[in-house]
């Protein structure tokens, strides 16, 4: 839809095929695209004075990333102002039934379609990586290999860590921070609604860039696995450039997105949002995203070096030319260690955001929880050659980087205080949502737990890069954050789609999840112990019998995701009562508002009086004083 | 949007999906390199022989990646593209190799010597060899897991280096060993000789792809 | 009615639960990689203390949030008067608990990996000293893509495919690698070094009895990385001082003849070809 009609609030018009063909679409920007890419290709190959022709895949991967972005319409907006113009209002369109399903497919201002954008792209994408993880397990039933031979082994690997990577920087942050962040801190949009849609866009095109390595036969996909450890990715094949550009596009798109949250948060709160009133999940987006603007930007130079040394034969990492490949593995970790919590900080504030609307109680230690995020945060900028204990680092970096390691356990352990402190003496209601959040804190122990033991250096002589830390990092990730992204969809869901997900299925869904994701992944610890090494379709064959049970475990546990995915469509598909606008009786502001959220969220701003988590007390002030009256009835509190 | 509507967007998207993974699935099994068994037989005392007829060339001349350097073993009379080859258990394994690439070198000079054949040693043009100068082999067929190292002797580099298209013909060198099977198993088997142009090291591309410069024996 | 109890009833459970597991911990399970050298008895050991002190904390967060909620759902607390938002002695318990526990782990991590019993990745004081006795056994590891191959320069340089060690004295482990990262996993002796083009990276092992060395390559290095093992007939071995000296004897007859080709030994090697 072009920025004119949203200017104007008209309806979307039928299919024209002139603006189909010739407009600024998805379709018109994926042909563009491809077109620049495949030009930019050959003038690379032209102009290649090596023998592995990179530079010509480079220059087509990144100048068809850019067409397609500009053909979408993202340039629009600069050229205008470039020119003198004033820019295009960000005016959403103003009634909801107007927006209508194409506004799905194409740069949107409004924060609430951004998020459903994200929130759908990224599913996607964590059913193929997860289906990529069913055929790794496939392969793994067999002691001496199964049906993919090496090579593919290590490209599925590759593939579902990769992909996975993805889906976990960017499923808390960019649907559910996109979506209700300005909601809760009572804002009508975001500080930056085009660089949001902007960092969406990034999400396919990288993921897309990402899957064309397979363009190069399955021996041609990255052999590298998710860390593209150099000179390994120097030396491999085309399908490297991929996940080069790939990665680095997602890595620009977290890092816009966290600039974007913080700025909003910053300066776009309503009056009364004092930072102690402000709802425990906009702080955990806080202490993100100093961490999603950060430590992106690394990577992407990074892997702008790896594709110097493979396209024009420079020498960051090759020794005998002068460089090191240490200096990928240190400055990789710099990246990698901020980027693990950029997985798990917003699942804690998912989960602290939960807790208090089911225990109706407010949140214990509200401001020690601000503190652990926060810490958690700054402190994870001080601990990445955890990552690299055997690697020959100077012995004496040891000491100080296991200590810092052990030491972050402190703020991260504060959320189990907050979780007890706030369900102690509560008035519990055991609802879906909180069942979740229950079973992410389980899994989060056991995760955080085996992540004091590979910090530990000589415990990490015999651990590091086996199977014990696929077990603490799934532990941690899946059992962490995907369980609070459970949580997290069980919660909105009804606010976002207006239907309840369904309680029964919801139910199968949460007890198939949580045993079937112990039993995979606890035996995990065992493997790697005995010797199994990670990333290897080969083991020693008395660990036969552990591995069947992994495989058939993880099977289950893949069909479990399967039931979420079905109570979702059908909830959305079949299921024709609406639901009510605050089922849960929260006091957070998104839930003040009337089902569907309308499109500039407030009518007017309203004042915030008080903190989102006076629960169970009847004296307790409304969160906010709305002028010219409130969006809904006051409901008869429940507690 | 009406309700059937909505389900047929979900059917369908659900139909596609199903489609889209299934054959993903089969695509990534479609590449299953093929598997070559050669001729074996039992002398009068028993003991059952193999005979593996091997020729490695410094580029294959078809298929995807023409230029590519490559092992070719002979089925029936004619040369075929596998390095996955399915050998017996507890049987002498009789090696005849046709050498028709050029001398390279070895990057580790410790691969030059002859390990884990009978007698550790090979026949080069007739002449018995153990040790050879670490400038001379064009490959190596090396098997880690059963300790076998056999450095094959290139031609010449004066010399113009054989190709096939379908059947190897030049300057070559004959090269024989043999060595032993024991009980079944899958053992992969590769050069140690870094000859991929354009690569770093010389270790990519047909170094890493199974159907070049590696390969799997089966052992049943 | 005190609610002393919620908090007396899980306590209780917790320390019969705890001390189950502690019990069964050091008495029971054999944790690895075992005793075979000093590295990996310390391992196993602190694999043990920090078992105990993380199966501790589990089941007590478990246990008390598990009876919580047991408890507060069935029979909620409906007082209508404002929950506690804070309780600054608890607070400050769990912090303190958590940094003493840490502390101890971290001190305990330190103390193990810096002390002079058990060497695995600090020079040892002993391989310091002068002294022929004292001199370490240098095994130079030298990875490639894919096989590990084993250089003693003490005894000439030579090369071999078969990892060969005495017992009851240091080995040191001189790790490098001719082209990527490979990491060099010698399980039973508790060791593991990446072996990085252009890096010596150094670790030591004291084998305390004859064992079989599982060695495999931990790092991903290629096509062939699960397969860069030596394991079965390929495995290394610990072998008594005689059954080491008869080896070497073998082996510098065997591989002898090849060193004249090998390089002159070195810390790091950059072999040609380099070849993009």
């Amino acid at each position: 839809m072009s920025q004119t009609a949203i200017a104007s609030g008209r309806a979307p018009v039928r299919f024209s095929a002139r603006r189909f063909f010739l407009g600024q679409n998805l379709f018109t920007a994926t042909v563009v695209g491809i077109i620049a890419g495949v030009v930019a290709y050959w003038i690379g190959a032209q102009l290649d004075q090596t023998d592995n022709g990179d530079a010509g895949i480079l220059m087509g991967y990144i100048v068809g990333a850019a067409g397609f972005l500009i053909t979408m319409g993202f340039a629009n907006d600069p050229i205008l102002r470039l020119r003198g113009r004033p820019s295009v209002s960000v005016v959403k369109v103003k009634d909801a039934e107007t927006k209508g399903w194409t506004e799905f497919f194409g740069i949107s201002l409004d924060h609430k379609v951004v998020g459903i954008q994200f929130a759908v792209a990224v599913i996607f994408m964590f059913f193929l990586a997860g289906f990529q993880a069913m055929m790794i397990r496939t392969d793994l039933l067999y002691p001496s290999g199964g049906p993919w031979p090496a090579g593919q082994y290590t490209a599925l690997v590759g593939l579902h860590g990769l992909l996975m990577m993805f889906v976990a920087t960017l499923i808390l942050v960019g649907a559910f921070g996109n979506y209700f962040v300005p909601i809760m801190i009572g804002a009508k949009r975001m500080a930056f609604p085009r660089l949001e849609s902007f960092a969406f866009w990034l999400v396919p095109l990288g993921a897309g860039i990402l899957y064309s390595s397979l363009l190069f036969g399955f021996g041609g996909v990255f052999p590298t696995g998710w860390w593209l450890y150099a000179p390994l990715s120097v030396e491999a094949r085309a399908g490297m450039d991929g996940a080069i550009v790939g990665f680095a596009l997602i890595g620009i798109a977290a890092s816009i997105a966290g600039i974007n949250l913080l700025t909003t948060l910053f300066v776009m709160r309503a009056p009364g949002m004092t930072w102690s009133r402000l709802p425990i999940f906009a702080w955990s987006m806080i202490a993100v995203e100093f961490l999603s603007a950060l430590a992106p930007p690394v990577l992407a130079c990074l892997l702008m070096m790896v594709g110097l040394d493979r396209a024009v034969q420079s020498s960051f990492f090759e020794a005998s030319a002068g460089g090191s490949a240490f200096l990928y593995q240190e400055l990789f970790w710099f990246f990698g260690h901020p980027e693990v919590y950029i997985f798990i900080i917003p699942a804690f504030g998912v989960a602290l955001e939960i807790l208090p609307v089911f225990a109706r109680k407010p949140l214990f230690g509200y401001r020690l929880a601000v503190a652990g995020m926060l810490g958690v945060s700054m402190m994870s900028w001080f601990v990445w050659n955890h990552h690299i204990f055997t690697s020959g680092i100077a012995p004496g970096l040891r000491p100080f980087f296991m200590t810092a390691t052990e030491l972050i356990s402190i703020p991260t352990s504060v959320i189990f205080l907050n979780a007890l402190g706030t369900i102690w003496k509560s008035d519990l209601r055991l609802k879906l949502p909180v069942l979740f959040v229950f079973a992410m804190l389980f899994n989060f122990l056991i995760g955080g737990l085996t992540g004091v033991f590979l910090s530990d250096v000589p415990l990490d002589v015999t651990l590091h890069d086996s199977f014990f830390v696929v077990g603490h990092f799934h532990y941690t990730i899946v059992g962490g954050e995907i369980f609070a992204l459970y949580a997290a969809s069980y919660f909105w869901f009804p606010k976002i789609t207006g239907k309840m997900l369904n309680e029964r299925i919801g139910k199968w869904h949460f007890w198939t999840s949580f045993i079937f994701f112990n039993t995979t992944f606890m035996p995990m610890f065992a493997a790697g112990y005995l010797d199994q090494v990670r990333r290897s379709p080969v083991y020693a064959q008395d660990l036969h019998g552990l591995n069947i049970w992994i495989s058939i475990n993880g099977f289950l546990f893949g069909l479990s995701n399967l039931i979420w995915l079905a109570n979702m469509v059908y909830s959305w598909v079949f299921v024709k009562e609406r639901a009510p606008v605050n089922p849960w009786e929260s006091r957070s502001l998104e839930w003040q508002l009337p089902t569907p959220i309308p499109a500039d969220n407030f009518d007017r701003i309203p004042t915030i009086v008080s903190g989102p988590y006076d629960y169970g007390d009847p004296l307790a002030p409304p969160v906010a004083e709305w002028p010219g009256g409130a969006p809904l009835p006051a409901p008869a509190p429940s507690f | 949007m009406s309700s059937g509507r909505k389900l047929a967007i979900v059917l369908g998207s659900f139909l596609i999906g199903a489609i889209c993974l299934a054959a993903y699935v089969v695509i990534w099994l479609s590449y299953n390199p093929e598997t070559i068994t050669p001729p074996s037989s039992v002398n009068s005392s028993g003991q059952l022989t193999t005979h593996l007829e091997i020729a490695t060339v410094g580029s294959i001349d078809f298929g995807v990646h023409p230029s590519w350097v490559a092992y070719l073993i002979r089925q029936h009379g004619k040369w075929v593209s596998s390095t996955v080859w399915e050998l017996p258990a507890h049987s002498l394994i009789k090696v005849t190799l046709f050498e028709y690439d050029t001398q390279t070198g070895l990057r580790n000079p410790f691969m030059s010597m002859v390990r884990g054949t009978v007698g550790d040693d090979m026949t080069v043009n007739g002449k018995t060899v153990r040790y050879m100068n670490a400038n001379y082999p064009a490959h190596t067929f090396s098997v880690p897991q059963m300790g076998i190292n056999v450095p094959l002797e290139g031609i010449p580099q004066s010399t113009y280096p054989g190709t096939i298209s379908g059947n190897p013909h030049g300057e070559h060198e004959t090269i024989t060993f043999s060595f032993r099977t024991y009980d079944p198993e899958t053992v992969r088997w590769q050069c140690f000789v870094p000859c991929a142009a354009g690569y770093l090291f010389g270790n990519g591309g047909p170094m890493q792809t199974v159907g070049y410069m590696d390969g799997y024996l089966k052992i049943v | 009615m005190s609610h002393r109890r919620h908090l007396i009833i899980p306590a209780l459970i917790w320390a019969v639960l705890a001390v189950v597991l502690d019990v069964l911990l050091v008495l029971v399970l054999h944790l690895p990689p075992g005793y075979a050298t000093t590295t990996a008895s310390d391992q196993t050991v602190t694999g043990q203390v920090f078992s105990i002190i993380g199966g501790d904390i589990f089941f007590a967060v478990v246990i008390f949030g598990l009876y919580f909620i047991m408890q507060f759902s069935r029979y909620p607390n409906r007082e209508r008067v404002p929950g506690a938002r804070n309780n600054l002695p608890v607070q400050a318990t769990w912090l303190s608990a958590s940094f003493v526990l840490v502390m101890f782990a971290a001190g305990f991590g330190v103390i193990e990996l810096e002390g002079q019993t058990s060497p695995s990745l600090v020079v040892p004081a002993s391989a310091l000293a002068s002294g022929a006795a004292n001199h370490p056994l240098i095994v130079q590891v030298i990875a490639q893509q894919w096989q590990f191959t084993y250089r003693y320069p003490q005894y000439g340089g030579f090369e071999t495919q078969q990892l060969r060690i005495p017992v009851d004295r240091l080995i040191q482990f001189d790790v490098t690698s001719l082209d990527v990262t490979h990491q060099f996993w010698a399980y039973q002796l508790g060791i593991k070094l990446d072996a990085n083009s252009g890096v010596n990276n150094v670790g030591y092992a004291y084998v305390l009895k004859p064992t079989v060395i599982d060695v495999r390559c931990g790092e991903l290095c290629g096509l062939w990385h699960g397969y860069m093992t030596d394991v079965g007939e390929q495995a290394g071995k610990a072998l008594s001082t005689a059954s080491f000296n008869s080896w070497l004897s073998y082996a510098e007859s065997y591989y002898g003849p090849e060193e004249s080709q090998l390089p002159k030994f070195s810390l790091t090697y950059f072999p040609q070809p380099l070849t993009y």
